[in-house]
């Protein structure tokens, strides 16, 4: 009994089934012959065998049976192109172009009539300048439900056979390549011998090619120059009649029915169109978007040049430039495969499972055809993504700016009025009169006795030592002429030294004898800011127990009758920051008893220590203000000093300040209301 | 103890007091849903918040400087509030790529600056270790404050600074460097001197005890709402004291 | 356990020095007494802490070699050297008197002279920055006070100078009364900060 194999899952079926028994699967085509009576269904390894397919011409639209009626008219144009083709195709095998030529007419192949069809048809074709397609692509046909053979379509496949059809006019390289074929199908192993013949001498004419490595046709090179280069119109699908000879996929010596070209099933005219393998019924057809012919005359395509196949943009774009390199399983050339609907097929992938190793397919290279639009946008996204991690450096900032240029001209006047004040020799501007508070402060000072405890605090830092020192020098110039002894105290770290510094200075302006100078217990550093204060205010002894050189500060000298702090006779307190001040007026002022308290402060710390001064009872008996309160207690002591000495120069820097404030205020103030030009506006006000 | 033992200005201080905290209890219990938006607008909180913002989406940072003054006193208080204000900011910063940096020129001031943005380091993000770089002792006197505090200011990519704490004239310089960088700018100091300065040199300054509603108007704390309007409310009485014994002693009767 | 025992510790040790302050209880003067001395000592200490801080930052600079390591580096030669210096002649030795005097105290002075160089700046930008009626209130009091502190050109104008000037009017009566009035208000501020410290709202010393 004959068994079918079945298309899909490999496995020997009855002859009189129509479906497989195990998957389901048609065992038949549906193609139905109008010329046979039974059909047989295309098995794996049964070459097509070629059918004369004129008899569908009554099923083709009146629009294509026009078309094909117009071509027959020529058929002198059509030998020309045939012989030239003859001579152009070099020896390439191609599955279609075997199936045609190993064709006989015994086999039911094509006969004269039909040639001379062909042969003009093909002519045609060639005319048609217009008709361009897109050479077919790597595709893989899906899986239909027909059954067939379903392979993949290479490039230049269709282009193949259209060589040897061509060569076949000729018939001379084709009937070297058929005895070629013959024998190489002779060497195939025995599992193909059930293989159709045409699909026999396909494998051949492969196996061939790869031992001869063919040079592609020159004109199939400059078709795909032209095929580059000519515009792509989108939606707009022209087919290339590549093919002189009709091709069915139908059982051998089953010619198609009359009927059959009414139910083509798209897939068959989709592989066709792929592939470049058109029906003789679509001979001389060049279709456009409306389905209205294209010219033939105009549209005749030059020799040697291909109608290529228009895909819209978008396709187009995602068509791989390059194929896969990577990844792909090597497959011995040599194994044919025995089951499944690819068997008797040379070179396919095994259909059972398990045979290669299972590993993680590579990642294919695939170069999108994008335009450079595309290109530098989808690199900007990139370069902006990659920017979010990255830390941007700070733009250098420019050294010369209008800002830097205004501070160093404000430098610059002000330290050249100063320098030259200094420069110039002689008081220019009148001191200060005798104030009420210098005039305090000295009643104060001359009460005191011979070696009377003075508590002296130094609570200024080392930047405003110039006008601390110029203040407070008078003072302390008056305390030593007075013989006090003085127990001086800072809550500053940098105090205890800093008095030491005013004190030298003094008794060498002075003119003071070291005895006088010596006549002074440092105890240091008082810590803890008020909250010290407060505790040196009620015991003093244990606060400061020791002085800054680490011997016991009260067991010696006038200190040794000190137990707090209403035993000294005055405090001084010169310091430049008003809350020092406050803090000495608030916490140690109540703890002094009777014992008055002179403040030398800065100018800035004047309006904050007034009040305290000028209350009722006063909590401050003696109030000295900055410079100017050193130069007018300087004047009341009749002994110049540091205040006398700069008193030229403040006045006329602060007169220049002034100046510079109204100049400079003045413009800004105009420029407010000027709008910058945007190129002049400070980038980070640099 | 006898009634002569008494201190009356201890007594009435710690009258004071008392009826102080009394109060923010109350204003904390009984208003607990009032929130910032009835208060005085002050535009440099606002531009604060903003800048906290615009710092963490450019990935930059902000500088918080709570000055010199130590703990012990009455600088205390604005450190005090210099700290919450980082700790603030420190919180709402930690999405930042870079997080706060804090400076100071007192050192138990540093100490507990390092200790605030420690806290908020391990309660925000523990997978990296904490940075005590984060928080510098720029110096120990003002100006060698202000000195450490300049590289700070004009190396570091801060988008903001703010000037939290006690200082002196030498903020000037401080504001100057934050002012040419061109980021915000906010300071504020219970040292009048530094107020006089701050206010020509700064964006925005705050001037009088607008530091001390910081937090209020950052909303670091319901008390701190409750303890300004206490504050609002002794101020008025205050007023009404002052005026009416100006009037009292004008008119022979005080 | 750490959490709860600090604000604990903090609230106490504040309510008595408040209330010794206030009341006149011998032993919570007593109490009061020694606890400002144990901040005293904790201030000194945290002083030399603070030191060593330093010292350690810049030397962490120099060791991973970060931008600016060349100074951290000179700060601890200087650091050392001064540590040198005045630990062994001490504080108001000779040698540690001419480092202050030498360098110290005119390094200071410059970035005194610096600030007022900035100061100038900033008053002649200022209307530019901020233009409106107390910018130029501000600006108008402080050449007041600028032009009447000293004479202009060795002039002494009248009513600008001298004890019955304007200049020691604004000195006197409205700058001292905004600053009391500014004081007042810190004041208040300081106790609201101090109070939210006694109850545990403000948290300073960390979680």
């Amino acid at each position: 009994m004959d068994e079918i194999r079945c298309p899909m899952c490999g496995k020997s079926n009855p002859a009189d089934l129509e479906a497989c028994q195990f998957c389901r699967a048609r065992l038949k085509p549906l193609v139905v012959s109008p010329d046979s009576g039974a059909q047989e269904p295309l098995r794996p390894g049964v070459p097509p065998v070629r059918q004369i397919t004129s008899h569908l011409e009554p099923t083709l639209p009146d629009w294509l049976q026009s078309l094909r009626h117009g071509e027959a008219g020529q058929p002198e144009e059509s030998a020309e192109p045939q012989s030239r083709a003859a001579d152009e195709a070099p020896e390439q095998p191609g599955e279609p172009e075997d199936i045609h030529a190993e064709r006989s007419p015994e086999e039911g192949g094509s006969t004269p009539a039909t040639d001379t069809d062909f042969q003009e048809w093909l002519a045609s074709l060639r005319q048609q300048e217009e008709v361009e397609a897109v050479l077919p692509v790597e595709e893989e046909i899906p899986p239909q439900e027909w059954e067939g053979e379903a392979r993949p379509v290479t490039s230049g496949e269709g282009l193949d056979w259209l060589e040897e059809m061509r060569a076949e006019a000729g018939k001379v390289e084709m009937v070297d390549e058929a005895q070629e074929e013959e024998e190489a199908a002779a060497d195939l192993p025995e599992e193909v011998e059930e293989e159709p013949d045409w699909l026999r001498r396909i494998r051949s004419r492969q196996q061939t090619e790869r031992l001869t490595q063919g040079e592609p046709a020159e004109w199939l090179e400059e078709h795909a120059a032209d095929e580059a280069q000519a515009p792509v119109e989108e939606g707009f699908r022209r087919l290339q009649l590549a093919s002189e000879e009709s091709f069915e996929l139908v059982g051998e010596d089953q010619p198609v029915g009359a009927g059959a070209a009414d139910t083509i099933p798209p897939f068959i005219e989709g592989e066709l169109s792929m592939a470049g393998e058109p029906t003789d019924w679509l001979a001389g057809v060049a279709l456009t978007e409306k389905g209205q012919a294209a010219p033939t005359e105009e549209a005749m395509p030059e020799e040697g040049s291909l109608a290529q196949v228009e895909l819209p943009s978008w396709l187009e774009a995602m068509r791989p430039l390059e194929a896969p390199r990577r990844g792909r399983p090597q497959v011995e050339a040599g194994q044919v495969e025995a089951s499944g609907p690819l068997s008797g097929l040379r070179g396919v992938l095994p259909f059972e499972p398990g045979l290669f190793q299972t590993k993680k397919p590579s990642t294919p290279e695939f170069n999108l055809r994008v335009s450079e639009n595309q290109s530098a946008r989808a690199q900007a996204l990139e370069e902006l993504i990659k920017s979010e991690g990255v830390t941007q450096p700070l733009p250098a900032r420019p050294i010369v700016t209008s800002q830097n240029l205004l501070r160093i001209a404000i430098f610059l006047v002000l330290s050249a009025s100063i320098i030259w004040s200094i420069w110039r020799s002689g008081s220019a501007a009148p001191r200060p009169e005798f104030s009420p508070d210098a005039f305090a402060v000295g009643s104060l000072i001359n009460r005191l006795s011979n070696l009377a405890p003075v508590l002296l605090a130094v609570d200024y830092e080392p930047a405003l030592s110039a006008e601390m020192e110029a203040a407070s020098a008078a003072v302390l110039d008056h305390l030593l002429l007075k013989g006090a002894s003085l127990a001086i105290v800072s809550t500053v770290p940098t105090g205890p030294t800093q008095a030491e510094r005013l004190l030298s200075e003094v008794v060498r302006r002075g003119n003071h004898s070291p005895a006088v100078a010596s006549q002074h217990t440092n105890l240091g550093y008082i810590p803890g800011g008020a909250g010290g204060l407060q505790a040196f205010a009620q015991s003093p002894r244990q606060v400061t127990p020791f002085n800054v050189h680490g011997v016991s500060a009260w067991e010696g000298g006038i200190m040794q009758s000190i137990d707090s702090l209403d035993d000294f006779s005055l405090v001084v307190v010169i310091t430049e920051n008003p809350q020092t001040a406050r803090a000495w007026i608030e916490q140690v002022k109540p703890n002094m008893g009777n014992t008055p308290l002179i403040m030398v402060v800065s100018a800035q710390a004047e309006p904050l220590v007034r009040p305290y001064y000028q209350a009722y009872p006063p909590q401050v008996q003696g109030l000295l203000t900055g410079l100017q309160g050193g130069v007018s207690y300087e004047r009341l002591n009749a002994r110049p000093g540091p205040a006398y000495r700069y008193w030229d120069a403040f006045s006329l820097g602060l007169a220049v300040s002034a100046l510079l404030i109204v100049f400079g205020g003045a413009t800004n103030a105009i420029l407010a209301f000027v709008p910058i030009p945007k190129r002049l506006r400070p980038q980070g006000k640099a | 103890m006898d009634l002569a033992d008494i201190d009356i200005a201890g007594s009435v201080g710690f009258v004071f007091i008392l009826a102080f905290l009394l109060l923010c209890l109350v204003f904390a219990v009984l208003k607990r849903q009032q929130h910032a938006a009835e208060l005085r607008d002050i535009p440099a909180f606002n531009r604060l918040i903003r800048a906290l913002g615009l710092a963490v989406e450019a990935g930059k940072r902000l500088h918080f400087s709570i000055g010199q003054g130590g703990i012990l006193g009455m600088p205390g208080g604005s450190a005090v509030i210099g700290l919450a204000v980082m700790e603030r900011f420190a919180r709402a910063a930690s999405a930042s790529d870079r997080p706060p940096l804090a400076t100071s020129g007192e050192a138990a001031l540093s100490i507990l600056a390092r200790d605030t943005l420690r806290g908020v380091h391990r309660t925000i993000t523990a997978t990296t270790p904490f940075d005590p770089q984060l928080s510098l002792l720029t110096g120990l006197t003002p100006f060698s404050y202000a000195a450490g505090v300049l590289p700070v200011i004009l190396d570091e990519q801060a988008s903001g600074h703010v000037f939290a704490g006690h200082f002196g004239s030498e903020v000037a310089l401080l504001s100057d460097a934050a002012e040419r960088t061109g980021g915000l700018t906010l300071a504020g100091s219970d040292n009048l001197t530094a107020q006089a300065v701050v206010y020509a040199t700064t964006q925005e300054p705050l001037i009088g005890e607008e530091l001390f509603a910081a937090g209020a108007y950052l909303k670091a704390n319901p008390m701190h709402l409750a303890s300004l309007r206490t504050q609002d409310i002794f101020r008025w009485g205050l007023v009404i004291i002052l005026l009416g014994g100006s009037i009292l002693k004008l008119a022979g009767l005080l | 356990m750490r959490g709860s025992l600090s604000p604990i510790i903090a609230l106490l040790v504040g309510f008595i020095v408040l209330l010794g302050y206030l009341l006149p209880f011998p032993f919570l003067m007593e109490a009061r007494q020694a606890l400002l001395h144990w901040a005293m000592i904790l201030a000194a200490v945290a002083l030399i802490v603070g030191v060593m801080n330093l010292a350690l930052a810049h030397w962490r600079k120099v060791a991973t070699d970060q931008k600016g390591g060349i100074y951290s580096a000179v700060l601890l030669l200087s650091l050392l050297l001064t540590l040198g210096v005045v630990g062994y002649f001490g504080p108001t030795g000779s040698w540690s008197l001419w480092l202050f005097r030498y360098i110290q105290v005119p390094i200071e002075s410059s970035l005194m002279a610096i600030l007022t160089v900035a100061l100038a700046y900033s008053a002649a930008r200022m209307l530019r920055q901020r233009i409106n009626m107390f910018s130029v209130l501000f600006l108008l009091t402080a050449l007041v006070i600028l032009l009447g502190t000293a004479p202009l050109f060795g002039i002494e104008v009248p009513g600008l100078h001298g004890p019955d000037g304007i200049r020691e009017f604004l000195a006197q009566v409205p700058a001292v009364a905004g600053a009391r009035g500014i004081i007042l208000g810190v004041a208040l501020g300081t106790i609201a900060t101090g109070l939210r410290v006694l109850m545990g709202a403000d948290r300073p010393y960390g979680r």
